[in-house]
């Protein structure tokens, strides 16, 4: 039967005249692409049914959510606290301590591996991921009640091979494409799961075979060193707002002892230009209301300025999260600030919510407000613009 | 994920959909891109296809991605019939000031001036469909009869059909088939 299906140039040539590679594709959307299509998949999904108007309609909410597509990087919890010891190395924060603790702490230690994501994590449920090249390895960990849950599901992927891995039972699925997971069986209070692209089975078992137990030391000390570190931290904050006009009251003071927090530098740029951004939009919204022209002129010009700030520098940044910025200096400047709804969430039982205002969320500001989403109320059932 | 609130406890659903969503939406997002002019048309069909997703998460197949070209194919299909009436007004509008129209069939978004372009274009949608999902899409004979609904020997014929025609089509053209070139066979249902 494949002799039927030889490949001829015919077809040579089409595939070489793709209009859309898809592995181009994949190269283009970067996490932040990826959360901003998922939110408007969402948001889709929380229209009620397909109507012949459905389109314009969701392409005007598309249009509210073109700003939250970094949002993930502000929601994102906080991946490790550390504080400076009195030595050369850091001395990490019980907090931080405590989430080693509780977590398998596993380290790939093929040669060429490392980790390359461990921004969200707590002490019975988060995901470090390890990369070599373009294969990727991700280990998750659960509280050890979900256990039998997920492994249920994973039954519906496909046959089920169990076998033993660092001393527990293993289950292996096979995905598909060359991607395969792993559930072990509860330690403790938490579960883990593996899930990896490796090239192949053998590539697959022989990195998750390199999984190592290690000392919470040690596994604090893996993780990615593109993390500000405490103790780099008040010069960090210095550097990055040097040059860049900052907004009235704004203390970078604040910034710099925030949390003690261990970030990467992502999110240190999402978190200090973001405080600049919101304290400029809003002092830009106080000198609306107050019918203050100079100062509306100020917080305009100021984030006119966006594009010199040395944190949104970079392909990556900005493709990214400088975006947000730029969008909200755009709209100050043509007074079309938008205290619309930012995006729906949607439960898990399907309900959703309404959740904004835009401008506020997309920056990162604070407070927020979250009500149902009806998506024929009125706009009078909307919050009032300049609330939050 | 960006619009919803943390879950207050680990949903298994919730989390294949994440996962397929991730595996396979640059696949979506290609597979309308190749039928639609417009980047922006094609995000909107790969929105509403996921968005079928979601409601379905807890029925996912587990080959996701012949399913959700299945899905993507009616998206554009309803998009294409709701759209109609104003997709002739823009062609006349088009046709008066000279812009271009936005297209919505497999080939639609090849480099207008190629000449493998201007063969592949001599083919009808329908064939111009068959051999784009196995050529672009990669899926094996038996997927690609999946997502068109239709026998594996119905798609087989038509296969073939397409395939003859899109030879003479090139040869017409003045790209007869090359010499130097390997032979190799397309994706088997066992490489899937």
């Amino acid at each position: 039967m494949r002799a039927e299906y030889t490949e001829n140039d015919a077809l040579t040539q089409m595939r070489a005249a793709d209009p859309a590679p898809v592995e181009e594709l994949r190269r283009q959307l970067g996490e932040a692409e990826l959360q901003e299509a998922m939110t408007a998949a969402l948001a889709a999904a929380a229209t009620p049914a397909p109507r012949p108007r459905s389109f314009p309609s969701r392409r005007r909410r598309l249009a509210l959510l073109g700003g939250v597509a970094c949002l993930a990087a502000i929601t994102l919890t906080l991946a490790l606290i550390a504080l400076p010891g009195g030595g050369g190395q850091p001395q990490f924060a019980a907090a931080a301590v405590e989430v080693a603790e509780a977590n398998p702490r596993l380290l790939v230690t093929a040669p060429g591996w490392k980790v390359t994501r461990a921004d969200q994590f707590e002490a019975d449920q988060g995901e470090v991921v390890f990369g070599a090249g373009d294969h990727y390895l991700g280990v998750t960990w659960y509280p050890a009640r979900f256990y039998e849950r997920y492994l249920e599901d994973r039954a519906t992927v496909g046959p089920q091979e169990h076998s033993t891995l660092l001393g527990l039972g293993a289950t292996t699925v096979h995905y598909g494409r060359q991607i395969y997971a792993t559930i072990l069986e509860p330690e403790g209070s938490v579960f883990v799961e593996l899930r990896g692209q490796v090239g192949d089975r053998a590539g697959y078992d022989e990195v998750i075979d390199s999984l190592r137990r290690v000392g919470v030391d040690e596994w604090l000390a893996a993780m990615p060193a593109s993390v500000v570190k405490p103790e780099d931290r008040e010069e960090a904050v210095g550097a990055a707002l040097r040059g860049v006009p900052l907004p009235p009251g704004f203390e970078a003071g604040e910034l710099e002892g925030a949390g003690d927090a261990v970030r990467d530098q992502y999110q240190f740029a999402v978190e200090v230009s973001g405080a600049v951004a919101c304290g400029w939009v809003e002092s830009w919204i106080a000198a609306k209301r107050s019918g203050d022209a100079a100062a509306m002129q100020t917080a305009v010009e100021a984030m006119a300025t966006w594009p010199e700030w040395p944190l949104l520098q970079g392909a990556e940044m900005r493709r990214g999260w400088a975006m947000n910025v730029k969008q909200a200096a755009n709209r100050i400047a043509h007074d079309r600030l938008n205290y619309g709804p930012a995006g729906i969430s949607v439960e898990a039982d399907g309900t959703a919510y309404a959740f904004g205002p835009q401008w506020s969320l997309a920056l990162g500001c604070d407070p927020h407000w979250r009500m149902p989403d009806d998506p024929n109320a009125p706009p009078s059932n909307r919050p009032p613009s300049g609330r939050g | 994920m960006v619009a919803a609130e943390p879950a207050a406890s680990p949903d298994p659903a919730r989390e294949r959909f994440e996962r397929c969503f991730r595996e396979h939406y640059a696949d979506v997002l290609a597979f309308a891109l190749r039928r639609l002019a417009d980047r922006g048309a094609a995000e909107d069909v790969a929105a509403e296809t996921f968005a079928v997703a979601w409601r379905r998460r807890a029925q996912l197949p587990v080959e996701a991605r012949p399913w959700l070209f299945g899905v993507a194919r009616r998206v554009l299909t309803n998009q294409r019939r709701s759209t109609r009436r104003r997709w002739h007004l823009e062609q006349r509008l088009a046709s008066e000031s000279g812009a271009a129209i936005p297209a919505s069939d497999p080939g639609e978004a090849l480099e207008r001036r190629s000449s493998f372009a201007a063969a592949f274009r001599q083919l009808r949608e329908g064939e111009r469909e068959v051999l784009s999902l196995i050529a672009w899409e990669g899926l094996t004979p038996r997927q690609a009869a999946a997502v068109l609904g239709c026998s594996y020997a119905a798609f087989r014929v038509r296969f073939h059909r397409a395939r003859r025609k899109l030879e003479k089509q090139i040869a017409a053209a003045g790209h007869s088939p090359g010499s130097g070139q390997a032979a190799a066979p397309i994706p088997s249902e066992e490489a899937r």
